[in-house]
């Protein structure tokens, strides 16, 4: 697969993820959910741009998070995946698009995998944070590092293999 | 040409640098940023929401071992001709498994054959240590800086990879192309010391001068015994002593840094090589002053040795003319023999060449000037306006060279596709033809 159409793809997640977002939000997140698609879209000539990219994606699922009366964090869900898989969709493309071959076939099974990890990650958290407890941010720090370790070494298994 | 086998140094040429794929500090402003907030502010969905970035930088980050990659460029010849193709081979190892992007990154007077457009390869996840083969073809001839080779290394998934040069690719010496050149120009006045022009001395020679009365002290053997028959006394011939003359080959490196001018600079080159050659053969002392992208001054010398120490510079000139980064500088006149015929070899391009070759021409010194046709070269004029250009630019060299003449520096082009035998052929008659004029009562071969 070619850098162009890994970019046509990221571009297809990135609108996907927009939509979501201004579908969850209402009428005040159209604008900024085309600013993440404009973003998005640009890091797609730009590698640079990632960067700016994970930031305006993690604000937009923060603005609507911290919603009054927005929608529950599992909601989001995919927003926060669409985000990841944008991103890694955009560094796959960038080291697909060199002056010699590559085939990208290993890093986008990765960047699926890195995307479901996004995911899953913020669903169990978000899930945890819900749970009754000693609650507060403390409780929710101590479920996303326990989940960072998950994944750190469930991923490490499969490298080692 | 040469078979043996060249190969550059194996360590790594400079340490290895580290680079951040553009996801890592993403990630890691993002997750990073948002647990703050959450705590900061005391809502929890906010942790949630950093979460998976922070888990995806670990997982980014997680195999940092050292990758130490280590190889060796050689090359199946370092001598080729100019248009061959020469065969390279990279070995590469490196510790673990890894994915490896492997470059040639100057290239400089080759173009890559295999793999291309570019001498690359991305290597997919695995262990070393592999062997990668390549081939260039010598585009320009000159001594070239090929290499080195880059290695980006990444352990597989990584968010961190290492950049480093890790071998040189040993210099290609690129020789031109040999032109069939049987001509050659006459010096203005020859050497005493044995050559195949002629001197306007008598001396002993195979080359008849004049018949004079016979004077005590003349050599029996040198009595024409049928003219001293026919007129009743003893005359005898005499002849012209062979004597070597010097050349010196002013060869303008002013071109330009495109395309065109990089093939119009090989055409010079290949002419002073052809030039050389030919006045080497005929034992000649020949020197090289090249003015432009580079300098060269040789000496004006003769003999097998100054034969290899002018292909050498002539190289030097062309490797230098192949490298884009070189500044155009010009040096002062350098001092000439008074003897030296002065053969300029020009494509007209820069402005300082012809004030030289002015100069040297009204030092004294016979001169002339090879002007190198890059017509062909330029594009097809599509518009009235791109021929309306060509026009002026055909125009301004004709200025040029009529100045030159006015000067008495006679000119001749050397077109791509006659060569420069014909230049030569006709500078020889121009040369004489301004001789003639100037010394109507000297007899000329």
């Amino acid at each position: 697969m070619t850098a162009r159409r890994i970019a046509i793809i990221a571009s297809v997640v990135a609108t996907g993820t927009a939509v979501a977002a201004a579908l969850l939000g209402g009428q005040g997140f159209w604008f900024r959910a085309f600013l993440y698609f404009a973003i998005a879209a640009a890091a797609t000539v730009v590698p640079a741009l990632i960067v700016v990219q994970v930031i305006s994606g993690a604000l937009l699922a923060a603005g609507l998070l911290l919603m009054p009366d927005g929608p529950s964090s599992l909601v989001l869900l995919p927003v926060v995946a669409g985000v990841v898989a944008t991103a890694e969709l955009l560094g796959v493309a960038a080291r697909t698009r060199t002056s010699f071959g590559r085939d990208p076939g290993d890093d986008l099974r990765r960047a699926w995998i890195s995307a479901l990890i996004g995911g899953g990650v913020f669903g169990v958290v978000a899930l945890v944070a819900r749970f009754p407890g000693p609650g507060g941010p403390v409780a929710v720090v101590l479920a996303s590092a326990a989940c960072a370790a998950i994944a750190v070494l469930l991923v490490s298994g499969g490298e080692s293999e | 040409m040469s078979s043996a086998t060249v190969t550059a140094a194996a360590d790594p040429l400079v340490t290895g640098r580290r680079r951040a794929d553009p996801r890592l500090p993403a990630y890691l402003i993002a997750g990073l940023g948002a647990l703050v907030v959450a705590i900061a502010t005391g809502r929890p969905e906010l942790a949630a929401l950093g979460a998976p970035f922070v888990a995806l930088a670990a997982i980014g980050l997680l195999d940092r071992t050292p990758a130490r990659p280590r190889g060796a460029v050689s090359l199946a010849s370092e001598r080729v001709l100019e248009g061959d193709v020469v065969e390279g081979k990279v070995r590469l190892d490196w510790d673990g498994e890894a994915e490896v992007d492997v470059m040639l990154a100057r290239g400089l007077g080759v173009t890559a054959v295999d793999p291309a457009p570019v001498t690359g390869w991305s290597l997919p996840r695995g262990r070393g240590p592999v062997t990668l083969t390549f081939q260039l073809r010598a585009r320009a001839w000159g001594i070239h800086d090929v290499g080195p080779f880059w290695v980006r290394v990444r352990r597989p998934g990584g968010m961190l990879m290492l950049e480093q040069k890790l071998a040189s690719v040993p210099a290609l010496r690129v020789l031109p192309r040999s032109l069939r050149l049987n001509r050659i120009l006459k010096p203005s006045d020859p050497r005493a010391a044995a050559g195949m022009h002629l001197s306007r001395l008598r001396g002993q020679g195979t080359d008849f001068a004049e018949l004079r009365p016979y004077q005590p002290g003349d050599r029996l053997r040198g009595v024409s015994w049928a003219t001293s028959a026919r007129l009743g006394k003893p005359w005898v011939a005499v002849h012209h002593p062979e004597r070597t003359g010097t050349v010196l080959l002013l060869l303008d490196a002013f071109f330009g840094r495109d395309r065109t001018g990089a093939e119009a600079f090989a055409r010079a080159a290949r002419t002073a090589w052809a030039v050389a050659s030919v006045h080497l053969q005929a034992q000649d002392r020949v020197g090289l002053l090249s003015r432009g992208r580079t300098t060269a001054w040789l000496t004006p010398s003769g003999g097998r040795r100054a034969r290899w120490a002018l292909l050498d510079e002539l190289l030097a000139v062309g490797g230098a003319a192949e490298d884009p980064w070189r500044s155009e500088h010009r040096s002062g006149r350098v001092h000439v023999p008074a003897d030296a015929l002065i053969i300029g070899i020009t494509g007209l391009e820069g402005p300082w060449f012809l004030s030289d070759l002015l100069h040297y021409r009204r030092s004294g010194h016979t001169t002339v000037a090879l002007v190198i046709d890059r017509a062909d070269l330029l594009p097809a004029a599509q518009t009235s306006l791109e021929t309306a250009a060509r026009r002026i630019w055909l125009a301004r060299r004709d200025v040029e060279v009529h100045r030159l003449e006015r000067a008495g520096v006679q000119t001749a082009l050397v077109t791509n596709s006659e060569n420069v035998g014909p230049a030569i052929s006709a500078l020889r008659r121009r040369m004489k033809a301004s001789q003639h004029q100037a010394r109507p009562g000297v007899a000329l071969r």
